[in-house]
């Protein structure tokens, strides 16, 4: 399905980041002063950026400027891939996880290599998502192991742990009451858990989002996010047609939070165009998400519930998308994409030039007045 | 060893044909072109005569003819499809004719089973298993029933109309190719291939992405001149019969070589003919019939390459369309094309007789391209007449007949003839479900997987365990109704009893060798003689002999 | 738009085609074809089990790991029973069989192309000599000759469909073809039928072979044979089906290979070795991940990883492990550099195989990848070379021993490539 349909607004390019290898997550600090990203290479990125976010560039509004970032120290302690990253709302704890099970948490302006605390193995194999409860007083941790581990972001000790259902958690979205966790996986199910006791509160199953290939098993669910007032809960993922390549429909599910019902489902391109792989509320009152599919395929898009078709979407064609993250003042935003030279080259292998694909970061200014629905 | 495009008048230099294929358009069915040196009725004898030349070349001698048992099986499988019922065979036997094999090649071409086994003929060659469809099957049937030559059947099917209604289905074999599998693209050089092979006896699917590395005259644009037309084809969706929808075709194909590089463009052309300009229109007139929005219809251009294709391709100065045509009922009656594969028609693949391809070529343009006569005349030759017993002594080709595999629907015919009531019937147009479900049963265990052609003799086990255990076959063997379980049961004389049961199953005369095999064994088992029957009659169906046209 | 140049089978034997009176073959019928032969061998109770992962495992992802480098990936290595050994974490159980592995890491090939590769690597890529060259299988079940098992000597075992596969064999003739069995299962009619009795089978098949040797008199006995061989095979395998007849596997062993398709494939598998089959390929498909490779290497290995290691161990135990060489391979590896698909490409320029068993040494890891496991440092091997060594292993001279296509001497393993010693016992 193409999206078509004019967009009556536009989202501004202002800045386009260079990295050095592909990054998977983008945070901002709470006072929109640090950008970080969880990389593939085992650390995590970090650059400096005037708090009020990235001037618009001079002249025609076209051009993109590589931006006033400075690039700070990465920070190192993690093994194979950073896989998650996230600040809690107050500012004071940076936590990230990787894809060998290991768990830290900072500070995030602090500039010590060491964390303040951490777990090498908080969870067995890959932890794949955390989050942290709005008053900062939980962390959520989950994995391939099927095990949410709740811990205390202070110091690190472990409050309380449970069961999901099953194996292989995907995502976690803490409920803006702080009371309230939901948990997806693998093969599309999605639960609520109670923080404080760890009981299940609601239990559904997004069957769409997985299929068994073979015996590759397809899909999950990448990405949860509450809006604002908890109403709603957006499931991200992809309506899987086969493993291998892996060709998917992207597909976002918005979720009633008291019953469970299915409010919308949204079809957000062709089987080409893969995975929704984060989804993200603004305070104005939409969701922003990223696809990323096939190489070169993938887009950042801005979309009102209750809309057939998203309402906005990246200007020019941005190369699969894995990541967005909201400028705390909400009108800035950045995004990951992807950029490199085609997989199969053998460049100069031989003669040790065999340059990897990196994840450029664009930084675009959001629509500013209310989009008429 | 030069080639036949190159002896025969009508061909020769590339130059010369590409001039041909230039002049405009004769008439189809050339009757009386100057240049073919043999008429139809001519062939049989100049065949035989040229094969004879191959004989006494190589200093061999021709074998024996066949007998009338082994003739008439051989001929009634071939024309309509099925093994004579053991009344026929008899008959034939006792003709007291001298010229009866002329007269029972006439009589099986005019008999309505002929235009039935044409038409499955043609399916198996021209769909190769992917399947059918009852308007398809009616087109085909229709066609031979009213034994439209060749070109004809072929401008139909490379550009079906809407009406009338029994052409209809011939869009089935461009639709059926068209029909997406699983995740993949519609495969547009699949259908391109095909149309190469199946109607020009050139396969030219290396030459999608270069010259073809062995084959020099399949170069790169015979295949992107042909893919440039069907890249531009579609189901129709409008409507619920087979039918193609064409774009607008607006621009030359670019292609580049993945070896030189260097990019090319092409328009519509038949392969080895003329690239055709594509004319220009303003945006919003170049369709005859404007498309339908509301109504899913696609509308008809002006300028359709599928017409172009149906015009150009199938004509009589399209040398290799004649030869294509030769070559493959050269090889429904020999058993092996004059070229091999079939679909490899080129100058370094050399017939293995060119003045016998040339002359088939010709007598099938003189024929206007009528099958029929074709059909006669080659089932007329002496060469056709070999027995095939002996074959092992054979040193040149068509010395001896030979064996020839038999289609799932031959089988099924031959199975039902040889075990029913004796009595001839004659298969109408509708066809029960029971049929059906027979047919397709058949089908599934004798037929080869979709998209493989059916050319040799290639035993599966599939079809073993299904001879072994399927309980159709064993209904068969069922004393009841009058079949031939029964009425071999009803025999007191074992000698009487294998002399029906070898002339129903196996089409011939028992030896004494076999009668006495016969008796032995049903004197063995005097106690179970009905189950004994049926086991003869399973093991002769069972045998090489019966599965075999030979 | 699809491709359909496969541009190493460009060629059709004219050799094959034309009807040459000179040569007196039969070129329509390349049956049983009489001048064809090979050189005589002992008979060997050797046997094969060959996996074929088709689409390109990768090989950062399994027996090559390259944790914490550039390309290295999310995933760890772990050590396995032979130290200095590491393998990916997604092979933990295969790890614990590294005593009975030898794993190859320096396979450097030439086609990255999957319609032509797969042909390529499984046919050996010999020469171009205008013929088509028989897959492993069939050249091997026609070197070693018939086994006394009386079971069909080359059985493929897949997803999706079943049925004869004629054209693995190549010049040999279509009789060296596979017997596929579609998702393990048997064949249709498999059973006999209710009203006939086995003494019937007996005769009918008495009576039918008596009409056969009438026919054959004076004619060249490839049709005869070709009929007689599938019948045969088909009684045999009807006497056979309890090895189909999934309630006979053991429950303890279907929880250990696993229920899913490799897994019941893989079980299948060991019994027809057991039985006797000479040669068992067995194939699993979507190994082929363009995008979310990690994800998908995640299902695919520790999937492959289950059955594989129950399998090496439940014929070292049996002590099968002897006479049965056992090879897991794909097409090509996957290229270090991670798309924007989070996939990996086609890398045939460096990558992996795993062997075992008859003729091969055991607990080792033959050659090596650059650090961040773009080129292979030791030296290359093509897949010739895996040929001659697999050839080797079997018994068989790979460099003396010759096909004989119609007078036409052809090498069995490419000559330009040779065994490798240290794979070899």
């Amino acid at each position: 399905m193409q999206l078509t349909g004019t967009f009556r607004s536009e989202l501004r390019p202002l800045a386009k980041i260079p990295t050095s290898c592909q990054l998977s997550l983008l945070r901002y600090s709470s006072d929109g002063s640090l950008l970080l990203a969880a990389g593939r290479d085992g650390r995590i990125h970090r650059w400096r950026l005037p708090s009020a976010g990235l001037p618009a560039p001079a002249g025609d509004g076209k051009t993109v400027t590589a931006g006033p970032a400075e690039v700070l120290a990465p920070w190192t302690g993690h093994n194979g891939w950073v896989s998650s990253l996230e600040i809690s709302a107050d500012g004071q704890f940076l936590v990230s996880a990787d894809t060998w099970g290991r768990l830290a948490c900072r500070a995030p302006s602090s500039d010590s290599e060491q964390p303040v605390w951490e777990h090498a193995e908080a969870h067995a194999g890959w932890l794949r998502a955390l989050a942290v409860n709005a008053n900062g007083s939980c962390l959520a941790s989950c994995g391939s192991d099927g095990i949410v581990r709740l811990w205390n972001p202070a110091d690190g000790t472990l409050l309380r742990q449970f069961s999901a259902g099953g194996q292989d958690l995907y995502s976690l979205a803490c409920h803006p009451d702080g009371v309230r966790l939901a948990v997806g996986d693998l093969r599309g199910g999605i639960r609520i858990f109670d923080l404080r006791d760890g009981s299940l509160l609601l239990t559904w199953e997004a069957a769409e989002f997985y299929r068994l290939s073979y015996i590759q098993e397809v899909g999950g669910v990448r990405w949860l996010a509450w809006n604002g007032v908890g109403s709603v809960l957006a499931a991200a993922g992809c309506i899987p047609e086969n493993g291998g390549f892996v060709q998917g429909i992207p597909a976002l599910q918005l979720i009633s939070a008291t019953d469970g019902a299915v409010i919308q489902q949204l079809r957000l391109g062709d089987n080409q165009d893969g995975f929704v792989h984060q989804v993200l509320w603004h305070p104005q009152d939409y969701w922003m998400g990223v696809c990323s599919g096939q190489p070169g395929r993938g887009r950042f898009f801005l979309h009102r519930i209750g809309a057939e078709t998203p309402f906005c979407q990246n200007p020019q064609p941005l190369a699969n998308c894995h990541s967005v993250a909201l400028h705390p003042l909400g009108r800035q935003v950045a995004v990951l994409a992807n950029e490199g030279t085609y997989g199969q080259q053998k460049s100069m292998a031989r003669e040790g030039i065999y340059p990897g694909n990196t994840s450029p970061i664009h930084i675009f200014e959001l629509p500013a007045a209310d989009p008429v629905s | 060893m030069s080639g036949s495009r190159r002896n025969s008048a009508c061909s020769g230099s590339s130059l010369l044909r590409l001039l041909q294929l230039c002049l405009p358009l004769l008439a189809v069915g050339c009757w009386c072109c100057d240049c073919v040196s043999v008429s139809a009725d001519e062939l049989a004898q100049r065949i035989d005569s040229l094969l004879q030349q191959s004989f006494t070349s190589a200093q061999a001698e021709p074998g024996p003819v066949s007998d009338d048992a082994e003739f008439c099986r051989r001929v009634t499988l071939d024309l309509i499809g099925r093994i004579p019922a053991a009344s026929e065979l008899a008959a034939f036997l006792g003709h007291p004719d001298p010229q009866r094999r002329v007269l029972l090649v006439e009589q099986l071409l005019s008999s309505p089973e002929h235009s039935r086994r044409m038409a499955d003929l043609f399916h198996v060659m021209l769909m190769e298993r992917r399947g059918d469809h009852p308007e398809w099957l009616g087109f085909l049937r229709t066609s031979f029933a009213g034994q439209k030559p060749w070109d004809q059947l072929v401008r139909e099917i490379l550009d079906p109309q809407e009406s009338p209604e029994q052409i209809r289905g011939a869009a089935w074999f461009i639709t059926r190719r068209l029909e997406k599998v699983g995740q993949q693209d519609t495969d547009y050089p699949g259908l391109t291939r095909d149309i190469g092979r199946l109607f020009l006896g050139c396969d030219l699917q290396c030459a999608q992405c270069h010259d073809h590395l062995t084959i020099s005259d399949y170069r790169q644009i015979e295949f992107q001149g042909l893919y440039t037309v069907y890249r531009n084809t579609s189901i129709r969706t409008d409507v619920k019969f087979p039918a193609v929808a064409e774009k607008p075709l607006t621009k030359k194909t670019d292609f580049m070589s993945v070896f030189d590089k260097q990019p090319l463009t092409v328009g519509p052309r038949v392969p080895f003919g003329v690239e055709q300009e594509i004319p220009q229109y303003e945006s919003g007139r170049e369709f005859a019939v404007a498309p339908d929005r509301a109504k899913n219809f696609p509308g008809v251009p002006k300028f359709r390459g599928l017409q172009l294709i149906a015009q150009s391709l199938p004509v009589s100065a399209n040398r290799r369309f004649a030869e294509n045509l030769a070559n493959r009922l050269w090889f429904v009656m020999f058993g092996t094309g004059l070229v091999n594969p079939l679909d490899q028609l080129h100058d370094d693949n050399p017939p293995t007789h060119p003045e016998v391809l040339a002359a088939v070529a010709d007598a099938v343009t003189a024929a206007g391209f009528r099958i029929q006569p074709i059909l006669r005349e080659l089932a007329l030759t002496q060469a056709y007449q070999r027995s095939s017993a002996g074959a092992a002594s054979e040193r040149v080709l068509y010395q001896y007949g030979r064996e020839k595999r038999l289609s799932a629907e031959q089988l099924l015919a031959s199975v039902l003839t040889a075990c029913g009531d004796g009595a001839v019937k004659v298969a109408g147009d509708s066809v029960s479900e029971a049929e059906q479900k027979r047919a397709e049963l058949f089908v599934r265990a004798f037929g080869n997987i979709p998209g493989e052609p059916e050319f040799e003799f290639s035993p599966s086990l599939k079809a073993a365990l299904f001879v072994l255990n399927d309980p159709l076959l064993q209904e068969q063997l069922q004393p009841g109704g009058g079949n031939l379980s029964e009425r071999l049961a009803l025999i007191a004389d074992s000698g009487a009893v294998a002399e029906l049961l070898y002339r129903a199953v196996l089409s011939r005369v028992p030896d004494a060798e076999e009668v006495q095999f016969v008796s032995d064994y049903l004197g063995q088992r005097a106690d179970a003689r009905r189950r004994a029957i049926g086991n003869l009659i399973w093991g002769l169906l069972a045998s090489t002999e019966f599965c075999l046209n030979h | 738009m699809q491709l359909h140049c496969q541009s190493d089978q460009h060629q059709v034997s004219r050799r094959r085609w034309l009807g040459t009176a000179a040569a007196g073959t039969a070129a329509a019928l390349p049956l049983f074809d009489p001048a064809l032969h090979a050189v005589a061998l002992q008979r060997s109770a050797k046997q094969v089990l060959f996996i074929w992962l088709d689409g390109g495992i990768s090989q950062l992802e399994s027996w090559d790991p390259k944790p914490n480098t550039e390309f290295g990936g999310p995933f760890r290595a772990i050590p396995t029973s032979v130290p200095g050994i590491h393998v990916s974490e997604l092979l933990p159980q295969t790890a614990q069989q590294m005593q009975h592995l030898a794993i190859v890491r320096s396979l450097c090939t030439e086609d990255n192309a999957h319609s032509s590769g797969v042909d390529r690597i499984q046919r050996g890529d010999p020469k171009n000599r205008g013929v088509v060259y028989p897959y492993f299988g069939s050249a091997v079940t026609k070197l070693l000759g018939p086994n006394d098992s009386g079971l069909p000597p080359y059985v493929w075992i897949k997803p999706l469909s079943g049925g004869f596969m004629h054209k693995d064999a190549g010049f040999l003739g279509p009789q060296y073809g596979s017997l596929a069995f579609g998702d393990g299962k048997p064949p249709q009619n498999l059973l006999q039928h209710p009203d006939v009795s086995d003494q019937q089978q007996q005769e009918r098949m008495e009576i039918r072979a008596f009409a056969d040797r009438r026919y054959a008199r004076g004619r060249r006995p490839a049709s005869t044979d070709a009929n007689g061989f599938v019948f045969s095979m088909g009684l045999e395998l009807m006497q056979r089906r309890q090895l189909f007849d999934e309630s006979t596997f053991s429950p303890a062993d279907v929880q250990r290979y696993g229920t899913h398709d490799l897994g019941r494939h893989m079980l299948l598998a060991r019994r027809m070795l057991e039985a006797g089959v000479q040669f068992v390929k067995v194939n699993s498909y979507g190994w082929d991940t363009h995008g979310d490779n990690f994800n998908g290497s995640y299902s695919l290995v520790r999937r492959f990883d289950q059955p594989f290691a129950a399998l090496i161990s439940d014929l070292a135990a049996a002590g099968l492990l002897d006479q049965v060489l056992v090879i897991a391979m794909s097409e090509f590896g996957r290229t270090p550099r991670v798309n924007g698909h989070l996939g990996r490409d086609h890398w045939p320029e460096a990558w992996s195989l795993c062997m075992a068993g008859a003729g091969v040494r055991r607990g080792i890891a033959v050659g090596s990848t650059s650090d961040n496991g773009t080129w292979v440092t030791s030296e290359p091997y093509d897949i010739g070379h895996m040929f001659h060594t697999w050839f080797s292993a079997l018994g068989i001279n790979s460099r003396e021993t010759a096909w004989d296509n119609q007078g036409q001497p052809l090498p069995i393993a490419h000559e330009d490539c040779h065994p490798v010693s240290e794979l070899l016992l």
